[in-house]
């Protein structure tokens, strides 16, 4: 977007706002939205407290608080997200100060008025808890005083973390006659008699932000209209568009307030289904990309009316909105500039159904293309607790890594904290057939390399053989023969993976002093040894590898450990679910348990007790997850 | 405290004694957050891994450790302990290769096994 392109009117596409604009006082607004829903009736609900603002907005103040919360991480932000991102524990109270209420009309009352003032609080506080109040449950949630005490004219309440924010904007309100004021470590004193000589930005931006959302939200359509930006008289009026700097930091700004409205995804999903950005004179999606972001599962946009010249402009958002079922880019110059625009955006939304109004997938089309696939890695263990495929992920990049270039995959995934060790297992036992061409393990390129606590008894060899960060672990991997490990889907048999969740494992940026989430990784499998100069193998091992996965690095994912024992070949026999019958300790699964689920569901045997196992042998439970299931197995799964 | 390179042997010289020995003291080692994966069946808590340990299908066992490697795994002092041997079953005279990865925890000066994943490797003869 060029500077200034906000701030500039459109008059083509601007939408006209009727309503007087006298404070404090929302009024309805006629619109022209271009979305497919109804037409707007109403604008959302207000969430001020009905305070005369004094003073007005800061602009220097508000410059820099809009780049405050910009330039602040999404796990880090300023004050309001930091809230949202890491909450406190349910049940931590939090003690409020409540006074100028003890001469009040209901100061007559046997108790002061005081429970009349608690319900007061309550019902005002419940009101103000959510910017965007979900249709049909009015109060959008109900908040209750937990505590409170009286100590001559103050009154004490005790309130959860998370509502401390509704209370504060009862600050000021008229009880029964009286202002009452609201204080406490965690608000700021918004009716303290310094305010004119010193504002609070923090407040006042996130106030401004919060009513124009609010104005520019509709309850009933469910959509947030953020069209015209640069004609708004509000954003105007406080210069928000008068410095490149305050411009660019506006709408990213502006999303993260919006985020900090809901508690869950799924809250933001249902409230807000459709934005539209029409108007806008963007000429490039850079200004505006946080919107991918903040509501990725949105159903409906409007770019209309902007200077997109080609879908280029656009890229960022390519593949992002997977729930997308409008989109509306009438009125940019692609429309003419780049033919066959209309048949690259179908494959960038899969879920897409109208563009522009019209229709360009039926919903069986939509149903057909994303129906679910067969997992990408289906040797993963039944025990395989992954989350958002990271591990899954994990997995596959590193073995292709391993193979491939090791340098990068140090890059990857190892900082200074991870740690690498390697030992051979020289006793395995071999696999007599496979093994029959190969006379000698040759295992020299290992050997000294090798850290086998059971033999290896002096410390310094102990230590000198722990590799630890990206240097030393560049180092040794590239003195390791190259390998070539089996292909993960197709030679999925070779395979036997399993992973646990890891809570505590180490916080990279040491906040969690207890640790964060992670995963164990077990990984049995088979590699051959490549000869470089010809790419020709020339031993065959197995291994067993097991690594602990944290946050961090690039990826998002580091390696906290990587422990690796290489062996003798030994097959895959073991792990193969056929096989597993005929050995003594596989018999765990009552053979007649297993067959009675086969016969009910015509499972197979291999997953019925499958089935059966994951369901810690309780046949009522394998049966009720088969009923769960069932629609999603595979054919193979079946007599 | 011992260095874990230590921890980690003792430790897993204890196990494997008392598995071999009197499998039903295990239990102490694991705590009610615990997660055994004992082949493809997952079980948590004390009580359960009690259960699934002392419910293999064999009375006698004896495990031979070839090897044993150890890393530090998280800041409160856990040790994630890699062991790769053989187990001969009673009334076989066929050892069979397996691999089992601990996750061991501080507690109180001592330290329970938090993860334990099971697998039997053997090649096929």
């Amino acid at each position: 977007m060029t500077a200034g392109a906000l701030k500039r009117s459109s008059d083509n596409f601007s939408h006209h706002r009727g309503g007087a604009k006298r404070r404090n006082v929302r009024t309805d607004r006629d619109g022209d939205l271009v979305m497919d829903g109804p037409k707007r009736d109403r604008v959302g609900k207000t969430t001020g407290p009905g305070r005369a603002r004094g003073g007005g907005i800061n602009t220097a103040a508000l410059q820099r608080e809009v780049l405050k919360h910009v330039a602040s991480d999404s796990s880090q932000g300023g004050p309001i997200r930091a809230a949202k991102s890491r909450p406190t524990p349910q049940g931590h109270l939090v003690e409020l100060k409540v006074t100028g209420w003890t001469n009040s009309k209901a100061s007559t009352q046997d108790d002061r008025g005081v429970s009349s003032l608690i319900g007061f609080l309550e019902r005002h506080a419940s009101k103000r808890g959510s910017l965007f109040t979900q249709k049909g449950r009015n109060p959008a949630h109900t908040t209750r005083i937990k505590k409170s005490k009286v100590e001559g004219d103050v009154l004490f309440i005790y309130v959860p973390t998370e509502e401390v924010s509704a209370y504060a904007k009862v600050d000021g309100f008229v009880f029964a006659g009286k202002n009452i004021k609201i204080e406490g470590a965690s608000i700021r004193a918004k009716s303290s008699p310094n305010r004119q000589t010193s504002p609070e930005p923090a407040n006042d931006v996130k106030e401004l932000f919060q009513d124009f959302l609010s104005s520019r939200y509709n309850l009933e359509t469910k959509v947030l209209d953020l069209s015209a930006l640069g004609t708004d008289a509000k954003l105007n009026s406080v210069g928000m568009f008068n410095t490149t700097s305050t411009q660019s930091k506006f709408f990213p700004a502006l999303m993260k307030i919006c985020d900090a409205q809901f508690k869950t995804a799924q809250e933001k999903k249902e409230t807000i289904q459709s934005v539209a950005l029409a108007g806008n004179e963007l000429s490039n999606i850079t200004a505006v990309t946080t919107l991918a972001q903040t509501f990725p599962d949105l159903q409906n946009l409007d770019l209309s009316g902007n200077k997109f010249d080609s879908l280029n402009c656009l890229i960022g958002w390519k593949n992002k909105f997977r729930y997308l079922e409008h989109l509306v880019l009438s009125n940019n110059p692609l429309e003419q500039l780049q033919p066959g625009w209309e048949t690259e955006i179908l494959q960038w939304y899969p879920r897409l159904r109208l563009l522009n109004g019209v229709q360009v997938r039926t919903e069986e089309e939509v149903a057909e293309r994303n129906k679910p696939k067969k997992a990408p890695l289906p040797i993963l263990g039944p025990n395989f607790q992954d989350e958002a495929q990271i591990a899954e992920t994990f997995i596959t990049s590193f073995f292709a890594g391993f193979d491939t270039d090791r340098s990068a995959l140090v890059n990857m995934y190892y900082d200074t904290d991870s740690n690498f060790s390697l030992n051979v297992n020289t006793h395995a036992m071999r696999d007599p057939i496979q093994q029959m061409g190969h006379k000698t393990q040759g295992w020299d390129a290992y050997i000294r390399l090798s850290r086998n606590l059971k033999h290896l008894n002096n410390p310094g060899p102990r230590a000198a053989r722990k590799f630890q960060g990206p240097d030393e672990i560049r180092k040794v991997w590239t003195q390791l023969p190259a390998t070539r490990h089996p292909n993960l889907i197709t030679d999925q048999q070779k395979w036997s993976i399993d992973c646990q969740h890891q809570p505590g494992v180490p916080d990279p940026s040491g906040q969690c002093p207890t640790g964060v989430g992670g995963f164990l990784i077990t990984v049995h499998g088979e590699y051959e040894e490549l000869d470089t100069t010809n790419g020709k193998a020339t031993k065959h091992r197995s291994f067993d590898r097991t690594f602990i996965l944290g946050p961090g690095g690039p990826s998002g994912v580091k390696v906290v450990s990587d422990l690796w024992t290489v062996r003798a070949y030994g097959g895959y026999v073991a792990w193969k679910p056929e096989g597993l019958q005929q050995h003594p300790p596989q018999q765990e699964t009552p053979k007649n348990l297993a067959e009675e689920i086969s016969r009910i569901t015509s499972m197979n045997i291999m997953y019925s007790r499958m089935c059966l196992a994951e369901n810690g042998g309780d046949v009522q439970k394998a049966l009720a997850a088969f009923e769960a299931a069932k629609a999603n197995l595979p054919q193979d799964a079946f007599v | 405290m011992a260095d874990f390179n230590t921890i980690a042997q003792q430790f897993v010289e204890f196990y494997y004694n008392t598995f071999d020995t009197s499998r039903q003291n295990l239990s102490a080692l694991y705590r009610e957050h615990s997660m055994l994966t004992f082949e493809n069946a997952p079980v948590q808590g004390t009580v359960a891994i009690s259960d699934k340990l002392l419910n293999l299908p064999f009375a006698q066992v004896k495990h031979k450790v070839d090897t044993l490697d150890a890393q530090p795994s998280s800041e409160d002092g856990g040790i994630l302990v890699l062991v790769t041997g053989a187990l001969l079953v009673e009334g076989s005279d066929r050892p069979m290769s397996y691999t089992q990865a601990f996750q061991l925890r501080p507690e109180a000066g001592s330290y329970y096994v938090f993860n334990d994943v099971f697998r039997l490797v053997y090649p096929a003869a």
